[in-house]
């Protein structure tokens, strides 16, 4: 299974900024805005986090439906604070846009960067429910299941060539990444069987005295 | 061509020469390795280990003074002409250090002083930073009620010079560690540092680039840097210093603001860690299965510098993605041929394996109130979740010091005089660069060597192999050792640069069959620019093509691997660099 902009089915992404400087706040926006579209869009959903540059470096999201799912996106989409700018992308590359100036540059950046499938760190993707569910059941996934059950079309290691049968190490934590036109997760590894995402669940906190 | 005069940026400084007052390490003695009056019995392992290396150099007895195992300036007397190097005919002593470790007075931390100092020194340190993070709750209670532990471990520990210190909250940034020269204004000057400038206590971590107040916290760290300097300037202590701690670990840092640090106040911001603390955090075992080494498992973000790649969010073999990428940031920096060194330490909170744990408040009180953690009790199980080594189990910062004394690592460490291990990689470095013309200085690490356009320059290192089991139980083995040539090509003109694409490596000597004291030696000819050299060295147990190219680094340190990297199995030590002057 291949998705690629030309063979999928027709869709609508959606860019969003709140200007949120906090990844785990867009990703909640992702998450509501994904809740009122789920029954109309199933399982064929793409959103992604994007670091933006303007008016200043900050998390934006952006949120791919089909077509069938365009209405009840755009519903959910108008339900939003004013505080969050959107920019739609459709059918065509149309671009329409709403919400405060200063935030139309990063939602626009980031509906672009995905419907180009140029950038975007994918949060929600279609295959991701029964990926995390085998993980937790088995701890790690062949890496070939998970191209050929996910969206995401390949794995890169940063450590080279990896075994045919080597297990992608998930923990229910998979969190691909747009590159040169595919989805893909970015691994490492020090046994060739064993391939360890780069993007882990808990990264490491500040540890300060506030 | 033109090109920034590189030497005397990092000694322009008269009090480096200055004789130690009292309160600044004047009585210290000697280490107790190097102290004839000291039997062997006496000496735990590595100290002996140390002492064997002097031994074996037919120096020990000889005094602090001419413990030269390294001396600086081989071969100089009979060169009639010569302008004297800046560290020529100074015999130095090579000073194993930590400037990077907590207490309980840290939110996060749980040793005593006393705990730390004691187990660096028998770790074989012979100074160490105490380093707690600055706050709000430090800034009232912790940086003054520290301070009379410090004294008492200096007591305890009258082998060991411990700093008073503290994490600073770079405004807009990182972590550093900043610290001053012992005295009557040690608390004070760094009480007022941390009111005044932490990025914490002041509100003013926020760097996102582009934002709204980022500027005015970016020059708030300038303006930090530059009351170190004034209160130096003013004698109120004697020195300061600022070294960047776990520069790539968030991707903080951007590239202008390190280069900023440098120039805000000359000799005060002298450079980062090369290798983070916390490097048992990635040992494959229950609770570090999405740790990085060093815990170095971050991703971009928002607060991140924008262009730095995905790949600078971990170690490589270890080191930062700074200083372990040849023709990386580090590389960029002394292109300019401004001194940037490097240093490793442990950063240690809680120990990997150790049993101690936080012993309990009495009612009411609070880390808040009392500005510590009580002291700790054994918890009788060991904690394998746990991430640190203590000082000088692992990680060390060699410093060539001219004699033993606070002032005098001060001062090595802002000449560059620096080489760092881990594991106990080897047991002694000396490198030097001279020209094989007569009548032109030779340089050691940190240093400048001219050569006359067209000449031809001797490089050569020293080694003395590691001659016991290390902290593990195992006798390192060296591999390898690499030389790395980077052109100086002036000041930076793209403050956000981080490439040095000249820098690559151009020599590797296979090392397998040494042991004991052993020398290498590389002859460059008709140097006709000016440069740098710079080595490293490693066990060979892991590498990977640099992520620049094979070309630049065909066996360059290899990306560790969350949840397991077995900091034992993969060992090196990098040198500051020297710089080659062209004269014309």
């Amino acid at each position: 299974m291949m998705w690629t902009r030309t063979d999928r089915p027709p869709s609508v992404v959606a860019g969003l900024s709140g200007l949120h400087a906090d990844r785990h706040d867009a990703e909640q926006l992702i998450v509501d805005v994904v809740a009122a579209v789920r029954a109309a869009a199933g399982d064929d959903v793409v959103a992604c986090t994007h670091l933006v540059s303007r008016p200043w470096r900050h998390e934006a999201v952006s949120i791919e439906v089909p077509e069938q799912a365009e209405k009840a996106l755009r519903a959910a989409l108008f339900r939003l604070p004013r505080s969050i700018s959107v920019v739609v992308v459709g059918t065509g590359r149309a671009i329409a846009g709403f919400g405060a100036a200063q935030q139309l540059d990063g939602a626009y950046e980031a509906a672009l960067g995905h419907w180009d499938r140029r950038q975007g760190r994918a949060f929600i993707f279609p295959g991701l429910a029964a990926l995390a569910e085998r993980a937790a059941e088995l701890g790690a996934v062949s890496a070939r299941d998970v191209v050929t059950t996910t969206a995401i079309e390949a794995i890169e290691s940063s450590h080279g060539r990896f075994a045919d049968d080597a297990v992608l190490v998930t923990r229910g934590f998979v969190r691909p990444v747009y590159r040169e036109g595919r989805l893909v997760v970015l691994a490492g590894h020090d046994d060739p069987t064993q391939l360890v995402p780069w993007e882990v669940p808990n990264p490491t906190p500040c540890c300060v005295d506030h | 061509m033109s090109h920034d005069h590189p030497h005397d940026h990092g000694h322009p400084h008269p009090h480096d020469h200055a004789p130690d007052g009292a309160a600044t390490g004047d009585d210290a003695t000697v280490p107790a390795w190097a102290d004839a009056s000291v039997p062997d019995a006496e000496l735990s392992p590595r100290q002996l280990s140390r002492r064997g290396v002097i031994r074996g150099a037919g120096l020990l007895g000889a005094g602090a003074g001419a413990l030269s195992v390294f001396g600086s300036a081989p071969a100089f007397a009979d060169q009639a002409a010569a302008r004297p190097a800046p560290d020529a005919g100074q015999p130095l002593i090579y000073l194993a250090g930590d400037h990077h470790i907590h207490t309980q007075s840290s939110s996060d931390g749980l040793y005593r002083v006393s705990d730390q100092a004691r187990r660096g020194a028998e770790f074989g340190l012979d100074w160490m930073v105490i380093t707690d993070h600055g706050g709000a709750t430090h800034a009232r209670l912790g940086v003054v009620n520290v301070n009379p532990d410090i004294k008492a471990a200096r007591a305890e520990n009258p082998r060991a010079l411990l700093f008073q210190g503290l994490e600073w909250n770079i405004p807009a940034a990182e972590h550093a560690t900043v610290f001053v020269a012992p005295g009557d204004n040690e608390v004070s000057v760094l009480q007022q540092f941390e009111q005044g400038y932490d990025g914490v206590v002041n509100a003013a971590t926020d760097g996102t680039a582009g934002g709204p107040v980022t500027a005015a916290n970016e020059a708030l760290a300038i303006s930090g840097l530059q009351f170190l300097a004034a209160q130096k300037a003013s004698g109120a202590v004697a020195d300061a210093l600022m070294l960047a701690n776990h520069p790539a670990r968030k991707g903080l840092d951007s590239p202008h603001e390190i280069r900023a640090w440098r120039d805000a106040a000359d000799g005060i911001a002298i450079g980062m860690e090369g290798a983070p603390g916390h490097q048992a955090a990635a040992i494959p075992g229950p609770g570090h299965e999405t740790n990085g080494r060093g815990y170095y498992d971050n991703a971009p973000s928002a607060a991140s510098f924008p262009a730095y790649p995905v790949e600078s969010y971990v170690t490589y073999g270890g080191f930062d993605w700074m200083t372990s990428t040849v023709g990386g940031l580090w590389d960029s920096v002394l292109a300019e041929g401004r001194p940037w060194w490097i240093t490793a330490n442990s950063d240690s909170h809680t120990v990997y394996n150790d049993t101690l744990v936080r012993g309990a408040f009495a009612t009411g009180d609070t880390f808040d109130t009392l500005g510590r953690y009580p002291n700790p009790v054994d918890g009788g199980v060991p904690l394998a979740a746990q991430g640190d080594f203590f000082p000088g189990q692992y990680s060390r910062t060699h410093v060539g010091a001219a004699s033993y004394g606070y002032l005098q690592v001060m001062a090595g460490m802002r000449k560059g005089r620096v080489w760092v291990d881990h594991g106990q990689l080897i047991e002694g470095l000396a490198v030097t660069v001279k020209a094989k013309n007569p009548g032109l200085a030779p340089a050691t690490l940190g240093g400048v060597a001219t050569v006359k356009r067209g000449g031809d320059i001797v490089l050569t290192i020293t080694i003395d192999t590691a001659d016991r089991p290390n902290n593990a139980g195992v006798l390192p083995k060296l591999n390898r050792v690499d030389v790395i040539r980077g052109s100086i090509t002036g000041a930076a003109t793209d403050l956000d640069a981080f490439s040095g694409p000249s820098a690559q490596v151009i020599k590797s000597f296979d090392t397998s069959a040494s042991t004991g004291r052993f020398t290498l030696t590389l002859t460059l000819s008709k140097v006709k620019e000016p440069m740098y050299l710079r080595i490293r060295g490693t066990d060979g147990n892991r590498s990977q093509p640099g992520l620049l190219g094979a070309s630049i680094d065909p066996f360059g340190p290899a990306a560790d691997v969350r949840g397991s990297a077995d900091p034992w199995a993969d060992l090196w030590f990098y040198a500051n660099p020297i710089f080659v002057n062209v004269a014309r």
